[in-house]
């Protein structure tokens, strides 16, 4: 019953690591692909040309919402005396800059900033030697956290073809959904520039999410162990205490056999006997788990883990603590079922 | 109950010895004394009788309806008294015949009549444990014959026993031992020569002297 409360206990802490680090991971964008690639001003009126036949290319390979592009000139706004702020440029295909109006009326100028700057409704800013004015909105995170800027100024394709053709920094962002996807698409991405003899900068958690993966893979197999070590402790244990059992009391078995107790029934009775042990420890270590989680919540909680509502132990762990519990009950049976075979008068003397 | 046993062979596991090799023997109803020197296989005839121990060949045949050796046979036909006390350890005394008794098909009421019988009703509420060695040989020899087997099988039933146990026992025997039941005493206490009616000697199949010069 305690080998089973052990094993559950090991099982189900293994299950809620391995469920808490996906969803952590998940929420840290472990599958986001960066990669940048610097155009130079004699490649860079070719490379803009094909600009959106690359992004169609991507996007169709790895779907719409995977694909995020965005460039930045080699140059800067400036705003209030001489504030320089870097400048980025979205295409057609951006839509969260594209508001309805875009359909009717030129695309506008943005603002883009972390927190509140006390801006006013339109900010004037500057693009070398012109005057315009931005719209204030609030920078989205993506920007934000792969470009590290805190402000920015967005402005329409449309608007700064001419300072492109000058050079820019081309940035393409994918947030993938498996390491599978990551390596394809670094390896798609790679390949493409390679044949194109452009030089690409791709970061991504490549490195860490082959790490994890041996993590887990060694976590499967900490698990298998523990399972299999619980498993044959736990046939050996039943087996030996059956063992022990039937040596002490053979003899009283024959006796019982010599009254004309059938052995099918001492075989039954042992088998339900050891068969309720198991399952007594198997209903105990499913009803306590809770009981153990919660002794353990304050620690659990210092991790960023969330509480659980139900027991999170995969199925095929399930079924095999069910499996080792009921091998366990058939190797119990082993010392009855030969000492029955044993002539009753061999034993009674 | 007759028992009748032809050309009997037995000899245990490992061993290449016969303990029985072309065994012919008879018993009526009434009370048999199996005497001979140790190890002469007094013990291993009554476990053959009863079918605790399959015969390497021959023939044990019975006017029972069921099979040597069966469940129903060892339930309804055979009350034994191993040489060692076994009585169930967990079980009062009055619950070791009782349930002897119910497995057997027969009313419980009565374990107090043989409870009295061998002198034993004050400790009926006890456990085996609790008893000396006569009394628990006596609670022993009431479980088996509380059953009113057809077929009483005593192995060394007053071994180590005083005489004041082994005449309980011997009076208890003779009162049971009703018309149509075979007993078979397996004993080399004298003590015992006067209730049997027959008695089958293995020392003249083999004489202790020829005994005791294999032994040399």
């Amino acid at each position: 019953m305690l080998l089973g409360l052990l094993a559950t206990m090991i099982l189900t802490l293994y299950a809620e690591i391995e469920r808490e680090l996906k969803s952590q991971l998940e929420k840290n964008s472990i599958y986001r692909v960066f990669s940048s690639e610097v155009v130079p001003n004699n490649k860079a009126a070719t490379v803009l040309g094909r600009t959106h036949e690359e992004e169609q290319l991507w996007k169709q390979r790895y779907g719409d919402d995977k694909i995020t592009h965005i460039k930045q000139p080699l140059l800067s706004a400036f705003w209030k005396k001489d504030a320089s702020i870097p400048i980025v440029v979205y295409g057609e295909s951006q839509a969260e800059f594209r508001t309805e109006q875009s359909l009717t009326e030129p695309a506008k100028i943005w603002f883009l900033s972390k927190g509140n700057l006390n801006l006013s409704s339109v900010e004037r800013i500057r693009v070398l030697d012109r005057n315009t004015v931005a719209h204030p909105r609030e920078m989205p995170d993506w920007i934000s956290q792969n470009l590290s800027m805190d402000r920015a100024i967005a402005i329409p394709q449309e608007f700064m073809e001419v300072y492109l053709k000058k050079g820019f920094v081309n940035f393409t962002i994918a947030n993938l959904s498996s390491l599978e996807e990551v390596e394809d698409y670094i390896e798609q991405m790679s390949a493409y520039h390679d044949a194109e003899k452009r030089k690409i900068k791709i970061v991504s958690s490549l490195e860490i999410i082959h790490n994890l993966e041996k993590v887990t893979r060694f976590q499967q197999l900490a698990r298998a162990g523990v399972l299999i070590g619980c498993g044959v402790i736990l046939s050996c244990t039943l087996g030996s205490i059956s063992w022990l059992e039937y040596r002490q009391e053979s003899y009283l078995l024959a006796l019982l056999r010599s009254f004309g107790t059938p052995g099918i029934i001492l075989q039954l009775h042992a088998f339900f006997e050891n068969f309720l042990l198991v399952l007594l420890g198997l209903v105990s270590a499913s009803l306590l788990w809770r009981v153990m989680y919660r002794s353990g919540d304050a620690y659990l909680a210092d991790l960023g883990f969330e509480e659980t509502g139900s027991l999170a132990l995969p199925f095929y762990d399930t079924g095999i603590i069910l499996l080792a519990g009921t091998i366990g009950v058939l190797l119990a049976m082993i010392p009855t079922g030969i000492g029955l075979r044993k002539p009753i008068g061999l034993i009674l003397q | 109950m007759k028992i009748e046993i032809q050309q009997l062979k037995f000899r245990y596991p490992r061993s290449k010895e016969f303990v029985f090799d072309g065994l012919d023997f008879s018993a009526d109803s009434g009370i048999t004394l199996i005497k001979g020197f140790s190890g002469c296989g007094k013990s291993t005839l009554l476990r053959l009788a009863a079918g605790l121990l399959p015969p390497a060949s021959g023939i044990i045949k019975t006017d029972s309806p069921y099979a040597v050796g069966s469940p129903r046979f060892l339930k309804m036909e055979v009350g034994f008294v191993f040489q060692q006390i076994n009585l169930l350890p967990l079980a009062s005394i009055e619950r070791n015949i009782s349930l002897a008794l119910d497995m057997a098909g027969r009313s419980k009421c009565d374990a107090k009549y043989w409870l009295d019988l061998l002198g034993i009703s004050k400790y009926a509420n006890k456990m085996p444990q609790q008893l000396s060695g006569g009394q628990q040989q006596r609670a022993s020899i009431a479980r088996a014959l509380a059953k009113s087997p057809s077929l009483l099988l005593l192995d060394e039933p007053t071994s180590g026993l005083d005489d004041l146990n082994t005449d309980i026992i011997c009076k208890a025997i003779r009162k049971s031992v009703s018309e149509g039941t075979t007993c078979l005493v397996a004993s080399h206490d004298h003590r015992l020569d006067f209730i049997s009616n027959d008695i089958l000697d293995f020392n003249t199949f083999l004489p202790v002297e020829e005994h005791l010069q294999t032994l040399v």
